[in-house]
């Protein structure tokens, strides 16, 4: 009985413990996985991110030097950023992905390098 | 006498699972309950052939999003000696704090969702408000909340630094009181105890007689735990060792008690391994690494039981892979306890056992006694169904 009494308490003073998300902006971890990015100035096109992704979400075209990552297909397991040998790949803690449309997820995000030098 | 079908699943307000279970009622009194199951089949084992082994490694994670690093240990115990590679100590002491952390996070869940189904949807938000913090440490360790993908073969991505242990202690510094607080109302409220004890019976012979595996074999007095009995990774160094906690009333309470349990012993083997986590010490860089074509298999101690692991490897691909999940051992038991219950009584009994049901689907392919072999996009795509 007491516990209860203290914990009604508590409830009525205390700062809710969910966030009104929207308005009120969730304080994410530096460490999250959330989007991934490419540096596509420094990208040699060397094909390992491609063979080793999960769910073919990473094509590379070799004679362009370019590489696109369909964001609806990444799951975020970082084995690309894991495999890259001049490390161009990394992830940002952005955590709002949503788009209107599927063709979006296509689209490269702009976006810096919250972790230099530490791997995926 | 005259009995009634009554259908629950596998869309059911009181029972989350995909599982048909249809009981023969007379009146409010089950005499015989039946199961089928195949309403949430994946196709991991499928979509996994042909990966190449760190490919694999994070789609076969993805089989569960609760039981997620307890995948990738069996597979990592299972292909690591194949390839021939012993990863140092701090890899072992990382991986051992992830899974662990991961018992602490199905544990909790589990009882939130238990506390739902009699109706105690405060203690439903209580637990998980206790989980939030686990996800968190999860967050800071891993990378990822639900699926850590925090594996590689032979080493881990991230390795642990003196900031990420002091957020993890921190963390479980918060909730052990808590914990300890809703421990004490699963054991002694009154609500509870008339719901859980006595019900969903499992005697040792029978647990025995069906090979259960788990929380559950050893909420029925089997001392059996995989961390025990065949030490992998960190659990084999002494100081490591794990207490199996066990109780003989074999009914849903005590199943519930073992599961409370274990959330404090977890606690205490991810403090030991803290200690003996050296937060200076780098750990290797990804290698390339070629494995001997041939088989394997591993286990592991999942949250719920047992998790085993077949795999074939040639031409350092998987060519096949098997899982078998700790629930496919459990939920042979539903037809037995479910008898002479009350209906009122099912969806505690079902939920007892901690199914998860959709981890455990696969399925067969039997036609005209031939063999067959589909692709997965025909799997998929149900070209062939007809």
């Amino acid at each position: 009985m007491f516990t209860m009494i203290k914990k009604v308490i508590q409830n009525i003073f205390f700062k809710s413990f969910t966030l009104k998300y929207p308005k009120e902006k969730a304080n994410v971890s530096i460490n999250f996985r959330g989007t991934i990015h490419v540096d596509q100035k420094k990208c040699i096109a060397c094909k390992l991110c491609e063979i080793n992704c999960p769910t073919g979400a990473i094509i590379v075209d070799p004679k362009k030097k370019y590489s696109v990552v369909d964001r609806d297909l990444c799951i975020l397991c970082g084995l690309c950023a894991e495999v890259c040998p001049v490390n161009v790949i990394w992830f940002s803690n952005n955590c709002e992905n949503a788009e209107k449309k599927r063709t979006e997820f296509a689209k490269q995000l702009p976006g810096p390098n919250p972790r230099p030098g530490k791997r995926s | 006498m005259h009995t009634t079908i009554y259908p629950i699943g596998p869309q059911h307000p009181s029972l989350k699972e995909p599982i048909f279970i249809k009981l023969h009622v007379d009146g409010s009194r089950i005499i015989k309950a039946e199961f089928n199951l195949g309403y949430a089949h994946r196709g991991v084992e499928k979509c996994s052939e042909g990966y190449l082994l760190d490919s694999a490694l994070h789609a076969v994670q993805r089989t569960c999003g609760i039981c997620s690093q307890c995948h990738s240990m069996a597979f990592l115990r299972t292909v690591e000696p194949m390839a021939n590679i012993q990863p140092p100590t701090k890899v072992y002491l990382q991986r051992l704090v992830i899974a662990e952390l991961e018992r602490i996070h199905s544990h909790l869940l589990w009882a939130g969702i238990m506390a739902h189904e009699i109706g105690l949807d405060t203690l439903f938000m209580y637990y998980l408000k206790q989980r939030e913090h686990v996800l968190d440490a999860f967050d800071e360790l891993t990378g990822n909340r639900v699926h850590h993908s925090c594996d590689v073969l032979g080493t881990m991505k991230r390795s642990f630094g003196k900031k990420e242990i002091d957020f993890l202690l921190e963390k479980l510094q918060t909730i052990e009181p808590e914990i300890t607080e809703l421990r004490r109302v699963m054991e002694k409220n009154e609500v509870i105890v008339s719901r859980f004890k006595k019900h969903g019976m499992i005697t040792k012979k029978l647990a025995t007689e069906l090979g259960l595996v788990g929380p559950v074999a050893r909420a029925s007095g089997i001392n059996y735990d995989v961390r025990q009995n065949d030490p992998y990774m960190a659990y084999a160094i002494k100081e490591l060792k794990v207490k199996p906690v066990i109780r003989t009333e074999g009914d849903a309470w005590a199943r519930s008690i073992v599961r409370c349990d274990e959330v404090f012993e977890s606690m205490r083997l991810i403090r030991k391994a803290c200690e003996m986590i050296d937060p200076n010490e780098e750990i290797p860089k990804k290698k390339n690494l070629f494995a001997k074509d041939g088989s394997g298999f591993g286990r592991v101690e999942a949250p719920r039981g047992e998790n085993f692991h077949f795999v074939t490897i040639k031409n350092n691909k998987i060519a096949r892979l098997k899982l078998r999940t700790p629930t496919l051992a459990n939920v042979l038991s539903y037809s037995r306890i479910l008898e002479n219950e009350s209906i009122t009584d099912v969806p505690v009994i079902v939920m007892s056992l901690d199914p998860c049901i959709s981890c455990m689907e696969r399925v067969a392919v039997i036609k005209n006694k031939k063999e067959e072999i589909w692709t997965s996009h025909e799997l998929f795509e149900g070209k062939k169904h007809d």
